[in-house]
């Protein structure tokens, strides 16, 4: 079953839509979002087991889509992390978490996206939800699997803008396995990030 | 003869009109351009004057004046007749319908003028002004004038040769010299025709002395409507019994012995008409003639059906009793003078009600500006209302604005004085008045409430409310600059006064208690009184007496011979920014207690001080840095004989205030004495609980027992005492009480507090209270326990941060923490993780998500 909390990035992410469809009558789009700005992202390295990281999720173009990809991790029940970025250079429109693992079995999972609270910070939560049995395992990721995708918007020109988890201090990025008791026990795991580059098309 | 017999004609003509129209009531007119003699006081043939008009109407009439200025004096009494202005049904305001009572009502004039009036010599001697070219007189611009010079030759003044003169300055006001300022006279029967002596009149009638009068004197019944009322001579309107005066002007008027502007004397008798208690407006038989709808609370009802209009439904019966309504709305009252022993220079309303009967009071939507009642004993410089008798008494004064007014002796604004006799029922309620800029001064040291002074002290019960009322910039000599409430009962039990969610600000007292002064005193065998002020916002007031409170000055008392109960409880008030010359540049809380040996019940005072911010008060006056102290919180305690005091300190947030030397925060006074016999001492107790004292300039918490006979109980629980600072240091805690830190649940922690003083989230003063102490009313999640300070235990309180993973901040981490946990129960340990139950409720669920939702992305410092 597909449910979303929705977190404090939600009103911003409808705001800016909002300016967007109404930017072919005023122009203010092109305050927010210079017309000719394409984005591109470029991960550190590849990513290996043992790791969540951020993966182009599309080719360059005025959208940036920056998936937040986990690989070869098991009995992965959910995970919380920080991702930091260029507020100058990027700006968080909206995520969606429609291709989620988590919800592999069909289980219910929760989706908490804040980018307001720190300007240039992503705080994101992401977990299966467990049930009064606690019968919910959580998930053998075999392979490279999308945990949610975070799609930006370029707003000038650069080189090399780093997107990057947030791993000082230890601990603000973690994920946790299905054990008992709650909450579970931490799963070691690498925390990959990338780069983007803006241009002019 | 001849005037006579036409008013003859008239009056029958009017029995005549009467006669076919018996169930209706007449209408006279009376214009400017009308006719006493020719007019019959119909809309073609209107009257000249009211008093003509009068002449010809019965009870229950309406004379209906047209646009002008009329000179005269009215009288009503015996009927009830109204009286109304035209212009004012069409749109039009007072001003277009004078009465004006300048020369007709009494009072003095100056003997060689054209009736200009006076009040002492000096009146009468202007100087010539000269602007222009063009000269006029000082004191009456409608005379021309020319300077005159002294011919030295001659030695008279050239335009005046009659006048002897040595120097220009002999001549240069003569123009403008009106004789002497004498009573009015005029001749018996034509009290338009003044005059020296019995020669100005005709043959046979006498020239005698104007006896000072109101502009309108008004009979019970009687109703004013849309007039100017001015120059009035013993008031601008003396009314008795049921009266009404409704969108007027009563301004310039005087009341040598009585009020200023409006004088009503009622009382009610069980021989009244009924009226109905809750609905005083209408009129009834039995109680079923007082159903109204609940859609506007006012519309007389016999069914649902008739509320149709007004929506609602048609309500249960309410009383009817016998009684008297004075109603006053909607009317200036300005520039009036009295010097009544009594007082109300605006206003003055005596009401008394029989046992049996009913007394309604109602001024509603009132401007009264700019009166005085300069008596030495007087109160009410705009109003003075006053309550007695044992019957039932209900006063209302709602909306309007008292401003600029000036008693002598207490209430510059107003005051309200309630003293029934036993048996009686009185309630007064004050509410939405702003009273701006009043003074009670000059009686000095004994004056109080600038702006509102409250006195009940009657054997009945009493209960008096003053709510949402603004009182900005009054001040008195005495205590009280905003208001001063003082609750003295004679009667036993249920006299009350409350003061709620008024705002109180830039007051000023030259004694204590620069906003407020409460007070109430038990001191008769057997009473029990209470005060209470809640809501209250107290800021900018300033107290520079040894009454010390800049913000608030309390006192409860009960001393005397088989003396009662006395308590007060202030609530969820804010004071702030006050500052007081002596003590307590916020508060000053004071409870006496004194019995005397004997079998009687033994006295007590209390306070109760809870939920209230304290902040920012600090030292003024000329004895700044030399004797302000506790300019936070003083609370004094004095218990004799078997008697006891008692001082209840709760969920305060005391923080910011600054004190020259000793005490910023809380300063409890706490002794006891032997009582005459030397056999029984008095029982003090003083708690301080759940309450934040942070950030003053002086010591946090002091207190200073004093030896003594009785038993003393200091209680200090569940506090936070953290960064007080005085000169010599950091100092939370006095050396009297020593540090209490770790003891009794009391700690040393920042609180963290934000704007406003209040706690964030983040705030380390979170569930800190006494377990013990309700939380049930603070919002989810609550932690299980109040929060510390002013807002603890409230709807206002700070949520609990939704952090299961304890790190202080609230992030991705923590939704995997609940959801892992999600659905678990609290009977089943291994799966249930409690820190994700922010609710308590035993489940982690939905709501606990949604509480992690709401803070998701805090995180603390």
């Amino acid at each position: 079953m597909r449910r979303n909390i929705l977190g404090r990035a939600v009103p911003v992410a409808l705001a800016v839509l909002a300016a967007m469809g109404a930017a072919s009558c005023s122009g203010s789009d092109d305050v927010l979002f210079p017309r000719g700005l394409v984005a591109a992202f470029v991960a550190d390295e590849p990513i290996q087991d043992g790791s969540v990281g951020l993966l182009a999720g599309s080719p360059p173009f005025v959208t940036l889509r920056v998936r937040v990809a986990a690989r070869g991790i098991d009995d992965f029940f959910g995970a919380g992390f920080e991702i930091s970025y260029d507020p100058d250079v990027l700006r968080l429109v909206r995520w969606d978490d429609a291709d989620s693992f988590l919800r592999d079995g069909g289980a219910e999972a929760d989706f908490i996206v804040d980018a307001v609270s720190q300007p240039g910070r992503v705080i994101v939560g992401a977990s299966r939800r467990q049930d009064a049995g606690h019968t919910v395992p959580g998930v053998n990721v075999v392979g490279t699997r999308t945990l949610l995708t975070l799609v930006f918007k370029p707003k000038k020109a650069s080189k090399a803008s780093p997107v990057q988890f947030v791993t000082s201090p230890p601990g603000t990025c973690e994920a946790r396995d299905s054990s008992l008791p709650p909450p579970g026990r931490a799963i070691p795991v690498l925390w990959k990030g990338g780069n983007v580059s803006v241009t002019s098309s | 003869m001849q005037v006579a017999s036409r008013l003859l004609a008239v009056v029958v003509t009017a029995v005549l009109s009467f006669a076919s129209y018996p169930a209706l009531a007449a209408q006279w007119y009376v214009a400017a351009s009308g006719n006493d003699l020719s007019g019959d006081g119909s809309f073609g043939k209107p009257f000249r004057t009211v008093s003509r008009a009068l002449v010809s109407a019965v009870d229950g009439d309406e004379v209906r004046v047209l646009p002008g200025t009329y000179r005269e004096c009215f009288d009503t009494v015996g009927r009830a007749i109204a009286i109304v202005a035209d212009a004012i049904t069409r749109g039009g305001k007072p001003s277009d319908t004078v009465i004006d009572g300048a020369g007709a009502c009494g009072g003095r004039f100056c003997d060689a003028s054209d009736r200009l009036g006076c009040l002492a010599p000096s009146d009468c001697v202007g100087a010539c002004v000269v602007v222009r070219g063009k000269g006029t007189c000082s004191n009456d611009s409608s005379v021309s004038c020319s300077v005159d010079t002294c011919d030295t030759t001659a030695m008279t003044c050239r335009a005046h040769p009659s006048v002897a003169c040595s120097a220009d300055s002999d001549c240069r006001n003569l123009d403008c010299d009106f004789g002497s300022c004498v009573p009015i006279r005029v001749c018996a029967e034509t009290p338009d025709t003044w005059c020296g002596d019995d020669s100005d009149c005709p043959d046979g009638v006498t020239c005698t002395e104007l006896v000072p009068g109101p502009v309108a004197r008004l009979g019970s019944g009687s109703r004013v409507a849309g007039l100017a009322l001015r120059h009035g001579r013993a008031s601008g309107v003396l009314a008795y019994g049921s009266v009404a005066i409704e969108t007027s002007e009563v301004t310039e008027n005087e009341g040598p012995g009585g009020a200023g502007g409006i004088e009503v004397v009622s009382l009610a008798s069980p021989l009244d008409g009924g009226l109905c208690l809750e609905v005083p407006a209408i009129s009834c038989a039995t109680a079923s003639d007082c159903r109204v709808c609940s859609g506007d609370g006012r519309t007389p009802c016999a069914s649902d059906a008739d509320c149709a209009d007004v929506g609602g439904t048609c309500g249960p019966e309410t009383p009817c009793l016998p009684g008297r309504r004075v109603s006053i709305s909607d009317t200036v009252v300005r520039d009036n003078g009295g010097d009544g022993a009594r007082g109300g220079g605006g206003i003055r309303v005596a009401a008394s009600a029989e046992a049996g009967s009913a007394m309604h009071v109602e001024l509603l939507g009132n401007t009264v500006e700019d009166n005085s009642a300069s008596s030495a004993t007087s109160s009410g410089g705009g109003i003075l209302v006053e309550a007695e008798g044992s019957g039932i008494s209900r006063v209302r004064v709602d909306g309007g604005t008292v401003a600029r007014n000036r008693a002598a002796s207490a209430g510059g604004g107003m005051a309200l004085h309630l003293s029934t006799e036993a048996g009686a029922d009185a309630s007064a309620s004050v509410a939405g008045v702003t009273f701006d800029r009043n003074s009670a001064t000059e009686a000095g040291r004994s004056s109080r409430g600038g702006g509102l002074h409250v006195l009940a002290r009657g054997a009945g019960v009493e209960r008096v409310e003053v709510s949402r009322c603004g009182v900005r910039g009054n001040e008195t000599g005495g205590d009280g600059g905003g208001i001063s409430a003082e609750l003295d009962p004679s009667g036993p039990v249920g006299s009350s006064i409350a003061l709620a969610d008024n705002r109180v600000g830039g007051n000023t007292a030259l004694g204590g208690g620069g906003g407020m002064a409460l007070a109430v005193d038990a001191s008769i065998a057997g009473t029990e009184a209470r005060i209470e002020a809640s809501g209250n916002e107290v800021s900018g007031n300033s107290a520079s007496g040894p009454g010390g409170g800049g913000g608030l000055l309390v006192r409860a008392v009960a001393a005397g011979n088989a003396a009662g109960s006395a308590s007060a409880r202030l609530s969820e008030n804010s004071i702030r920014g006050n500052f007081a010359a002596h003590a307590g540049g916020g508060v000053r809380l004071g409870a006496t207690a004194e019995s005397s040996p004997g079998p009687a019940a033994p006295a007590s005072a209390s306070i109760v001080f809870d939920h209230n911010l304290v902040a920012s008060n600090g030292p003024a006056g000329p004895k700044e840095g030399l004797d302000t102290y506790a300019t936070g919180v003083l609370a004094e305690l004095s218990a004799t004989g078997s008697a006891s005091a008692s001082a209840e300190l709760d969920f305060l947030t005391v923080s910011a205030n600054r004190s020259a030397k000793g005490t910023a925060g809380i300063e409890f006074a706490v002794s006891t004495a032997y009582d005459e016999s030397g056999t029984e001492a008095g029982t003090a107790s003083a708690a301080l609980r759940n309450s934040i004292v942070s950030d003053n300039v002086g010591v946090g918490v002091e207190a200073i027992e004093s030896p003594g006979p009785g038993a003393i109980s200091l209680t200090v629980a569940h506090n936070a005492v953290h960064g007080n600072v005085r000169q010599a240091g950091p100092l939370d805690w006095g050396d009297e009480i020593g540090d209490r830190t770790g003891t009794s649940g009391n700690v040393s922690i920042d609180p963290g507090l934000g704007s406003g003083f209040l706690p964030g989230s983040c705030s380390a003063s979170l569930d800190l209270a006494d377990p013990a102490a309700p939380f049930a009313d603070e919002p989810q999640p609550n932690g299980g326990r109040a929060n510390l300070g002013f807002t603890g235990g409230t709807a206002s309180a700070a949520s609990t941060l939704a952090d299961p993973s304890g790190d202080r901040k609230v992030d991705g981490r923590d939704l995997v923490w609940l959801d892992s946990a999600f659905g678990s129960v609290a009977s089943d340990p291994a799966r249930y993780l409690r820190s994700a139950d922010f609710n308590l409720d035993g489940r982690v669920d939905g709501e606990d998500l949604a509480y992690l939702a709401a803070s998701f992305g805090v995180v603390c410092p």
